[in-house]
């Protein structure tokens, strides 16, 4: 799952993008408004957390740029002011969330998690595709009730399937929602990755959960 | 006694009191006065009656008189002091030796003992026409028992007294009942004083107040408008402190609780803990500053003053922000033709110094201009410093002395709190200067002035 992070005090925007990334978030972390908003509509993010006192391009400013386009992100907003006012001029500018500085690093990731639930449409953090359990808070993985240990790529690959569980899911896709930009990876990456899941997922005499549609990418579980 | 009503009521009591037993007393004694006159007047009445009665002839005083209608007390005695005529009962009585001359009504202890009042008058007797001489004049004395006078005026006496005594017991009730009322605005105000809450200070409702409370509640309203303002002032800065404080914060929690979300190696950890102690470090200076600027000014301590060399100072400071200007391409140009001797505190002066040469250095655009300029005008120095690149409207100029106001929220580093020149303000009011700002056509410009040496 992708997240952007838009905040210009870098003691914050460096350990919510290393929280973050050690959580299992493909992040990308700018200080400046305006390049917060060229990533965050050029980029499919699953959620944006945006602090609200930026250079460049004031938070509430980037806020309803990007809600003036359609399907854009969830987005949490971070700031200093905690009066109402400012809570409710957020949340009206098209905040889906508000977190007051100082706030605690596990809240922010619970937030950023139950906001990528939500864009997907999902409210329960565990998914379940036929005997396969994914924990998307716990980070643990199961079939038919039996441990499958991941690797953090792994696991990032499998929880972008599983939030799309049913559809169709192109390889472009999922390269979008697992890597930052950070990342320098090939580009048959994601094809490789598949191969390590389903060697670790499907165990003889299953059915395979990842199946292949020609020219179009992967689907977990029946397509619907 | 600390009641304005208990006060009120005593003082009214005791007036009253005072009045009534005046009224009363005064009254009484025309009573006694008109009651013993009507008295006395009878007695010299009948005094007359029995002088009218005595004659002179040619054997001297007589006296005639039907027994019938004599009074029960009275006696007559010639001129010699021998007796005339005189009632069974006053025959006996040795009557005050008086002069001669002597008129009027006495009080006279009748026979018997009983208390009276005696008429004394002195008449002379008719004269026969066969008398030789001229007669000279008798005494008459008529004597009555005073008991039913005295019985009169004490009944009065006590009517005056039941009277009184009922109007004083009136106008305690009619005091204690108008004192009370006529205090009642003065209540209704201490009431309305006491509702009001610290954080809404309203002003008093002085509509139906009595005109001589009028100036205290204007007054007091008065106070009341300094103190809100006062208090909007210290909430607002309060707001705006913790706000200012509030993003550090959460840096050093973020990097802190990053530490310890999983096992680390060493270097990791030094990383952040380092990182986490820098931000304590810039938190301690924004403290410092909110501490410089909510300090109040104390005309009891007076900071230390010497002379001090303007130009010297300002191009002291300058070498803290020429790189900065330099790195922008920006020029900065002397104009320093003041006699820029003045007496300052130098601390003081080097804050507001540093503050406008880093704010014009850090706001002049890329390739701009930076003047420093100063000159002498009636017994001050004028310092004027220029940037151009100005994105403030000449309208927001006056607000870049409010605490924590940033010009431009999207540009300033955080570094800044936005009390810079609010400080700077401050600092060159107590050096009995100013400091003001003005926006043209790009240019801001800060215009300090203090006292020169």
């Amino acid at each position: 799952m992708r997240v952007l992070v838009v905040e210009d005090y870098a003691p914050i925007r460096e350990s919510v993008l290393q929280t973050l990334t050690e959580e299992g978030f493909a992040v990308d972390a700018t200080g400046d408004g305006k390049e917060g908003l060229w990533y965050a509509t050029t980029n499919p993010y699953d959620a944006i957390v945006l602090d609200l006192n930026l250079p460049g391009l004031a938070g509430l400013d980037v806020l309803k740029q990007l809600r003036g386009r359609s399907g854009s992100a969830p987005v949490l907003v971070l700031t200093a002011r905690d009066g109402v006012d400012d809570r409710v001029k957020g949340l009206n500018a098209g905040a889906d969330d508000y977190l007051v500085k100082p706030f605690a690093m596990a809240e922010l990731v619970s937030r950023v998690r139950a906001l990528v639930r939500r864009g997907y449409g999902r409210k329960n953090p565990v998914i379940r595709v036929a005997d396969l359990t994914i924990d998307t808070t716990a980070r643990k993985v199961s079939r038919a009730g039996k441990d499958v240990e991941l690797t953090a790529r792994e696991f990032a690959l499998l929880e972008y399937l599983a939030m799309r569980a049913g559809q169709v899911v192109s390889r472009s896709e999922i390269w979008e929602h697992v890597y930052d930009f950070g990342s320098d990876a090939e580009s048959n990456v994601v094809d490789v990755y598949i191969g390590y899941l389903r060697r670790k997922l499907d165990q003889r005499g299953k059915p395979r959960l990842i199946s292949t549609r020609r020219g179009q990418g992967y689907v977990l579980g029946g397509a619907g | 006694m600390r009641s304005l009503s208990a006060r009120l009521i005593l003082g009214a009591i005791l007036g009253a009191f005072l009045v009534t037993g005046l009224c009363g007393g005064t009254l009484y004694g025309l009573i006694e006065r008109d009651l013993t006159g009507q008295f006395d007047a009878a007695l010299v009445a009948r005094a007359r009656g029995l002088g009218a009665m005595v004659e002179y002839d040619e054997d001297g005083y007589q006296f005639e008189a039907e027994d019938a209608g004599l009074p029960r007390h009275f006696l007559i005695r010639r001129p010699d002091g021998r007796l005339l005529a005189a009632s069974d009962q006053m025959r006996a009585i040795d009557l005050p030796d008086l002069p001669a001359t002597d008129e009027g009504v006495i009080p006279l202890a009748l026979p018997g003992g009983d208390p009276g009042r005696a008429a004394l008058l002195r008449l002379t007797p008719r004269a026969d026409r066969d008398a030789g001489n001229t007669p000279a004049p008798v005494l008459v004395v008529v004597a009555e028992p005073s008991q039913p006078l005295r019985d009169e005026l004490s009944r009065m006496g006590w009517l005056i007294v039941i009277a009184a005594a009922a109007a004083m017991a009136m106008s305690v009730l009619v005091i204690r009942l108008v004192v009370p009322g006529g205090l009642r605005p003065l209540t209704r105000i201490a009431t309305q004083i006491g509702q009001l809450r610290a954080d809404a200070l309203e002003p008093i409702d002085a509509s139906g107040a009595p005109r001589e409370l009028l100036p205290v509640i204007q007054q007091l309203n008065a106070l009341l408008g300094r103190m809100q303002e006062t208090l909007r002032r210290e909430k607002e800065f309060a707001a705006g402190a913790a706000h200012e404080l509030r993003t550090p914060l959460a840096g050093i929690r973020a990097k802190l609780e990053l530490a310890l979300s999983r096992d680390r190696q060493p270097d990791e950890h030094r990383k952040l803990e380092q990182s986490a102690l820098e931000i304590s470090v810039s938190m301690q200076a924004i403290v410092q500053n909110l501490l410089l600027l909510a300090r109040p000014e104390s005309p009891d301590t007076p900071r230390p003053r010497e002379q001090l060399d303007l130009h010297n100072l300002l191009r002291d400071q300058w070498q803290n922000f020429a790189a900065a200007a330099a790195a922008k391409d920006a020029t900065i140009d002397w104009d320093l033709r003041a006699r820029g001797l003045i007496h300052a505190d130098r601390q003081a002066l080097q804050i507001v110094l540093s503050n406008l040469l880093e704010n014009a250095a850090e706001y002049v655009n890329a390739g701009g201009n930076i003047h420093v300029h100063t000159a002498n005008e009636a017994g001050l120095v004028i310092l004027r410093v220029r940037n151009s690149g100005c994105r403030l409207n000449p309208g927001q100029a006056g607000r870049v002395f409010e605490p924590f106001w940033r010009g431009d929220e999207s540009r300033t580093e955080r570094a800044h709190a936005g009390l810079g020149l609010a400080i700077c303000r401050r600092m060159t009011t107590s050096m009995g200067g100013d400091l003001e700002a003005a926006v043209a056509e790009g240019w801001f410009t800060a215009c300090l002035r203090l006292p020169a040496a």
